[in-house]
């Protein structure tokens, strides 16, 4: 079930809350629990076991680290096993079939695939359950002996299909809190959000989306040069729509819960450089990495060539998260580049500069979104990107453009910030505005649900 | 109490929001669900049960979870209202397509008929069906004619948006007539439509031809088959000045124009839809019907039945353009009143052309592969000593469709 349908908002988002606001203050963590768990079991009843035991496991990893005296050998042991059970969970279900692939084509054995579907959410509430026990490791957190407050944190269904990645120490205090946890200005505020998360993923990423369909129907190789970037432009709005859309309307149930979620995304397309890029896309990935590996590591304190190392470790890393498929590797490593030419030199001289920088930065996150969106295989990325850098013909650009060119022309200007100063505008001005102006909103996306023969969303298989 | 009331009030966006969320649940759950919908033109989807088959199902299409939420889709409060609300915002946006139909000037509406189908092992579907034409022509020299009508943008080239990317049909036309060679006679019906380009030849909103398209088409396959073709100068016409199209229930454009369907009455006559089954299987049928263990409803689908070539009554639904021939049957015998025999192998396109044959042949039976059974084409060539034989296609349905194939079944070749 995903936020952005029809059954969710006019069926399971009416219970919940209704059973989350009813249910006595002290039974509230369970009643979020188990409305959490029927979300987390509609799509894959199957996979239930696979939460269960992902719960239970970090459960009671903590307790026994909690145990364990700081610094001591069999601390460590367990910190190993946290390690691979969490991460084996994730590996099992998400790339075994990417590595038998692999060993398949490279050794020529024809080892049976496994096909599983990916659990829902999986790669979020590892990385999750995976900061919690890392933090009692530390000791920067205590164990939660509560298994029903934890269980409500790893699978809380507003961040639980696709983020923001939220650490258990930016809620924990929250869930203890059992009178009062919530209050109307922060219900009201996050209807809002939830509602402009919405129209982010409905209106605008939907209808520009379609256009990158259109260049995948007709083909890599048969559209012109053109078509190519507009293709591509639209896919860079798409995805920003679509994600960060789903963010702030994940932010916004939070809220309407009394949770206050970390920000996931900061206008990331008015970045000057890349490295500014990645401080506004996906903020709680990118946090999730420096706090758990990038540091850990060592950082940038033992010397130039460890820091690219880790530098390059990371970002492998953060491209085969999203996904089991070379491009993704591809994808991390063209940032890793980047960012280290950035580190080394260009960095600098970018915050001189006043136009060159955001268009410099803008090509390459667009390109880069290239490799990102051309999934199938290599084959097809390169015919794909001769498209864009080797200007020639094909299917013209000019029916596309005239289609989508108000809707792209819109989602421009929302990747400003103006639309931002204007909700704020509208907030000060009056509560007759704001209310018309996320009535538009909520009643135009709920049409376009309605009729939507496209409604599909990038993250969910991450 | 009044205090929480008073709070409540100062957040009107939380109140109207939840009450809103709230009464319209309430209401999209107890309303009574539709069966189908007019608008669109199909079943809608029911209430799943749950069973532990679809609890469990791997494919996604199975589940119970798809199944509901495909019901509570079908089944929302208001759909047809929320459509027309999206079809105004599209407009507004500048949009020139929804759900696979391009707009056109004019009211025009047009199949998204950028790409040609893959067939299913490899290449294109239309590569195949070009293959297995030319063998059926290689096999039967000198009988067929094959007509192919050109979709709708190929001819109304003026009304489309700028720089539509459609499929360019000419180059194929050519290759289907250079591989049917002299075995076959093509008539590819683009020029033949285009020199009366501003005439009404297609339906704005169905994917179909007019009768006036067909009737063009007609003119062509007379003047080919050196037949005198019927003149429409006197003849009453009938139909209905109300018909929305199939490219209407998939867009669903609020502001869209009616179309008129147009048949003339006098050309009329009787229609045998014939099931096909061989003896040894219908002395089975009769012998379960006499005994009672066919039901009469079952009895009267295996049964053979004559009907007239228009059913009216589908004037009075969605659908308009199924009025013609009864819909799509695998074969049809049609008494004429003109010489010899001929057999029409057919898409859609035929269902409004065929009554113009009527004064041409004696007998006109008409075969759509999709649904013939028990039967191959060439045994009912080899049965039948037919004078002529057409295979009438628009273009799309030639280039996607996977049943040519069974022209050639049951050859050798």
């Amino acid at each position: 079930m995903v936020f952005s349908s029809l059954l969710f908002i006019f069926r399971f988002l009416p219970i919940a809350l209704a059973v989350y606001y009813i249910a006595p203050p002290r039974l509230k963590n369970l009643a979020l629990f188990l409305v959490s768990l029927f979300f987390y079991s509609w799509g894959e009843v199957r996979y239930f076991p696979v939460m269960a035991s992902c719960i239970l496991g970090n459960y009671l990893l903590a307790l026994w680290l909690g145990r364990l005296q700081m610094g001591s050998r069999l601390r460590r042991a367990v910190l190993v096993l946290v390690v691979v059970f969490n991460i084996g969970m994730l590996f099992f279900f998400k790339y075994t079939d990417f590595f038998l692939t692999n060993i398949n084509a490279l050794f020529g054995t024809s080892i049976p695939l496994l096909h599983l579907t990916l659990p829902l959410g999986i790669s979020f509430y590892t990385f999750q359950t995976m900061s919690y026990t890392l933090d009692v490791y530390k000791g920067t957190v205590q164990p939660e002996r509560n298994i029903i407050d934890l269980g409500a944190y790893v699978v809380m269904f507003p961040q639980l299909i696709a983020g923001p990645i939220v650490l258990y120490k930016d809620v924990a205090a929250q869930l203890k809190v059992k009178r009062g946890r919530y209050k109307l200005a922060e219900i009201d505020e996050g209807i809002g959000l939830f509602i402009l998360g919405l129209g982010k993923k409905v209106l605008l990423a939907n209808s520009i989306g379609a256009l990158w369909e259109d260049i995948k129907l007709l083909g890599y190789g048969g559209v012109s040069t053109p078509l190519a970037w507009l293709g591509l432009v639209a896919y860079t709005l798409q995805i920003y729509f679509d994600f960060s859309g789903y963010s702030t309307m994940a932010i916004g149930l939070g809220r309407m819960l009394g949770f206050q979620f970390p920000e996931n995304f900061n206008l990331p397309y008015i970045s000057r450089s890349i490295t500014e890029f990645w401080r506004r896309w996906h903020m709680t990935l990118s946090g999730w990495f420096r706090e758990y590996v990038y540091i850990p590591l060592g950082g940038n304190r033992r010397g130039l060539c460890r820091q690219v190392f880790n530098l390059f470790v990371v970002w492998t890393l953060t491209g085969f998260w999203h996904g089991a498929n070379w491009n993704f590797l591809l994808w991390g490593f063209y940032y890793f580049v980047l960012l280290t030419v950035e580190k080394l030199f260009l960095y600098d001289r970018l915050q001189k500069g006043r136009v060159w920088p955001h268009l410099y930065a803008l090509f390459f996150i667009v390109l880069g979104w290239g490799l990102f969106a051309v999934d199938t295989d290599m084959g097809d990325i390169v015919t794909f990107f001769s498209r864009l850098l080797w200007p020639q013909g094909g299917v013209s650009a000019v029916y596309f453009a005239r289609n989508y060119g108000v809707a792209l022309a819109i989602g421009c200007l929302c990747s400003t910030p103006l639309p931002r100063r204007f909700y704020g505008w509208v907030c000060k001005k009056s509560q007759l505005l704001r209310i018309l102006v996320l009535g538009v909103v909520f009643f135009l996306s709920v049409a376009y649900l309605v009729d939507s023969t496209y409604n599909p969303f990038i993250y969910f298989r991450f | 109490m009044k205090e929480k009331c008073r709070a409540l009030l100062r957040y009107p966006l939380l109140v109207l929001f939840f009450a809103f969320l709230l009464l319209y649940s309430i209401a999209d759950s107890t309303v009574n669900d539709r069966k189908e919908s007019e608008l669109e033109n199909r079943t809608l989807a029911q209430k799943p049960t749950m069973t532990v088959r679809n609890l469990l199902a791997t494919e996604e299409n199975q589940k119970f979870s798809y199944l509901y939420e495909q019901y509570i889709n079908d089944q929302f409060l208001g759909r047809d209202a929320w459509i027309s609300l999206k079809s105004r915002a599209e407009s507004l946006l500048l949009k020139v397509e929804n759900n696979g139909v391009v707009y056109g000037d004019d009211g025009t509406m047009y199949q998204k008929f950028f790409t040609l189908q893959e067939a299913a092992t490899s290449g294109l579907q239309i590569e195949a069906n070009i293959g297995a034409l030319s063998a059926f022509a290689a096999r039967h020299p000198g009988l067929a004619t094959v007509m192919i009508v050109p979709s709708a943008d190929m001819v109304e080239t003026d009304l489309l948006p700028a720089g539509a990317p459609f499929v360019e049909e000419g180059p194929w036309m050519d290759e289907l007539a250079d591989a049917l060679g002299q075995n076959a006679r093509f008539l590819d019906l683009t020029g033949t439509l285009r020199a009366h380009a501003d005439e009404y030849l297609f339906y704005r909103t169905d994917h179909h031809w007019t009768t006036l398209g067909a009737y063009y088409g007609y003119l062509a396959y007379a003047e080919a088959a050196g037949k005198t073709p019927v003149s429409l100068d006197g003849l009453d016409a009938g139909g209905s000045e109300e018909f929305f199209g199939t490219l209407y229930s998939k867009s669903k454009l609020f502001n869209v124009q009616a179309d008129q369907l147009t048949y003339y009455p006098a050309l009329d006559a009787e229609m045998t839809i014939l099931q096909l089954v061989d003896p040894a299987s219908r002395q089975q049928i009769e012998d379960a019907h006499a005994a009672g263990t066919l039901s009469e409803a079952e009895y009267e689908k295996l049964a053979d039945r004559t009907v007239n070539l228009y059913e009216t009554d589908k004037l009075a639904v969605r659908d308009k353009y199924a009025m013609f021939l009864y819909g799509n049957n695998g074969f049809c015998r049609i008494a004429g009143t003109g010489k010899g025999k001929v057999m029409v192998v057919k898409d859609s396109y035929a269902n409004c052309f065929i009554p113009f044959l009527l004064g041409n042949y004696a007998q006109i039976d008409v075969v759509d592969l999709r649904y013939l059974r028990d039967a191959t084409v060439d045994s009912l060539i080899e049965r039948e000593g037919y004078d002529d034989l057409l295979v009438l296609y628009n273009f799309q349905s030639f280039s996607s469709d996977t049943n040519l194939v069974l022209l050639n079944s049951g050859a050798s070749n």
